[in-house]
């Protein structure tokens, strides 16, 4: 974008100017100064605040709040590209603009900007998108008030766009918030692409990890399997071996040799089965599951540093929410932690990209006056979403057909291990949600037993 | 550098003054973000006192500019800013956001001009 001729002297040293008098005088000297100043401290803060930030979500906000008041507009969104052209880009992060605007406008514009963007990462102001949008995107940005776009690009890759408003007062920036404004978003193209390259590996590797302990499993699955036929094939070859005992008593000089063979072979094959039969040294996870005190918390961050990078890999965001006291409760800590794997998955699968998933645990009485529960409630949030118009992740019409359909039955059944259970919930306003509920007493009781 | 922020409120008739005492930066804009955004959906008007900030960093001013708009679009309530600190006055001038924000040397004055309104 060019800046305005009438406005390249910065809008607001001329701002300036109009309350203080000439910018060559003194003052208009020492303000220029900390202007520049306060520009460079500003791209120093973004870098530092930048590089502490490990959501995309999150990031986002920051960069928004950081560029709003960096260049002094109160409007501005962010979004982010998809690299797949089956994928809509998400909106990450919008102020001033109505959520559903906003993702009307990242609809409407994402592919004129991309491949505007995809010539040259300088930033475009709205009017100056020759013939590139159509009149009903063209509609679209004027009501959302945005009169700048700006890539941010890492390694040749275009990455996420931001859409400003107008700066205060004025209808265009001048050059020093252009400058400032190309020099952000560098920063944040680095920023955002090792963000993403992050999830993607942190993602790479839980699926790996999680891969390798199925495998394992499996094999001690099948080392139980052969374990178990070794155990029931012993007793018939005992009898075998008898039975030739007995032959080789009666037999004659020429049977002899042949007996004495088989029954070579009958001891070759118990000591095979000898071999076969040794235990495996894992089975500990076949055992029932065992109500061990849990540390909860520690479960749910492990849990949350595992899957945060699972939403950002789908473009959704993972919200902990989780108060400060938590009960004591007793469970499996292993299996707990498989399931609420596994309700997460089933979230993810069905959440749309730029959604969240909420965690969220409450302490809950399944009817008043019963016995207390740990509800740990998994969900997704369709903000800015009518009611009506809400679809959740769970289609609560379908009720437990659906979970079954899922593979959820299953996930019951070991919930029903240690008195816990599963139950599927609507969430008012925020779409649909699976909630596992285990019950604190149950737990001790089955402790203390 | 202390990057605790804390909050105050006090109850004016159809007003809550804010109070904010420390640093408004990136960690802890989005903590003032949900105070303000709680405020403006009791209905009410909002000050916010600033006198404590010894710091506010791009995005601080982002977020105050953010609680601007909103009430801005909200038409209802309005929000005033009182007894900013050198640090947020500095910065104000600087990008010229005293025409855009309204500000008010103390909260006395901010509540009387958000009465008469």
């Amino acid at each position: 974008m060019n800046p305005d001729p009438s406005n390249t002297g910065e809008h607001l040293e001329a701002s300036h100017q109009a309350v203080n008098g000439d910018a060559d005088a003194p003052a208009g000297r020492i303000w220029r100064r900390n202007r520049r100043d306060h520009a460079l401290a500003s791209l120093v803060e973004l870098n530092t605040d930048l590089a502490n930030s490990t959501d995309i979500f999150d990031t986002a906000r920051l960069l928004l709040l950081a560029l709003m008041g960096q260049l002094g507009t109160s409007k501005g969104m962010v979004w982010m590209h998809s690299e797949s052209e089956a994928s809509l880009p998400v909106l990450l992060a919008a102020h001033g603009i109505s959520k559903p605007l906003a993702r009307a406008v990242v609809a409407a514009s994402s592919v004129s900007l991309w491949r505007l963007f995809s010539e040259s990462s300088a930033p475009v102001g709205a009017w100056d998108i020759d013939g590139g949008i159509g009149y009903a995107t063209s509609t679209l940005i004027q009501e959302a008030g945005l009169v700048l776009f700006a890539p941010a690009r890492a390694a040749k890759r275009f990455v996420i766009v931001c859409g400003l408003g107008p700066p205060f007062g004025q209808h265009r920036y001048g050059r020093v918030e252009m400058s400032v404004l190309e020099a952000s978003m560098a920063v944040a193209g680095v920023s955002f692409a090792n963000l993403d390259g992050h999830a993607w590996q942190a993602e790479s590797i839980r699926r790996l990890r999680s891969e390798n302990e199925e495998f394992r499993r499996r094999e001690e699955l099948n080392a139980r399997g052969m374990s178990e036929l070794a155990n029931a094939a012993r007793t018939p070859i005992s009898v075998l071996r008898g039975c030739l005992e007995q032959i080789l008593e009666r037999a004659g000089q020429s049977e002899r040799a042949a007996v004495e063979v088989a029954r070579a072979s009958t001891r070759k094959i118990e000591s095979l089965l000898d071999w076969l039969s040794v235990p495996p040294d894992v089975d500990r996870l076949m055992k029932d599951a065992h109500l061990d005190g849990a540390e909860l918390r520690q479960v749910l961050d492990d849990f949350y540093r595992d899957r945060a990078a699972s939403a950002a890999c789908a473009r959704c965001e993972l919200v902990l929410n989780v108060p400060e006291a938590l009960p004591d409760i007793h469970c499996d800590a292993p299996r707990f932690s498989k399931m609420l794997h596994r309700l997460f998955d089933e979230a993810l699968r069905y959440t749309r990209a730029g959604n969240s998933i909420s965690v969220r645990v409450s302490v809950e009485e399944s009817d008043p006056g019963t016995e207390l529960h740990v509800a740990f409630t998994v969900g997704d949030r369709v903000p800015q979403v009518e009611d009506e118009h809400a679809h959740g992740s769970f289609d609560l019409d379908t009720g437990w057909g659906r979970v079954r359909r899922a593979g959820l039955e299953h996930l019951s059944g070991l919930a029903n291990e240690f008195g816990a259970r599963i139950e599927i919930r609507g969430l008012i306003g925020d779409g649909g949600a699976l909630c596992l509920m285990v019950p604190v007493e149950i737990g001790r009781r089955k402790k203390a037993a | 550098m202390n990057k605790e922020v804390k909050f105050s409120r006090v109850e004016r008739p159809g007003t809550i003054v804010l109070r904010v005492y420390g640093p408004l930066d990136a960690s802890t804009s989005p903590r003032f973000l949900d105070e303000c955004g709680d405020i403006q959906s009791l209905g009410k008007n909002l000050v916010i006192n600033l006198a404590e900030v010894p710091f506010i960093a791009s995005s601080g001013i982002g977020a105050i500019m953010a609680v601007a708009d909103a009430y801005h679009e909200g038409q209802l309530n309005s929000v005033r800013l009182a007894a900013v600190s050198p640090a947020v006055s500095m910065v104000v001038d600087l990008l010229s956001l005293h025409e855009f924000l309204e500000i008010d040397d103390n909260e006395d004055d901010a509540c009387s001009k958000l009465k008469a309104a």
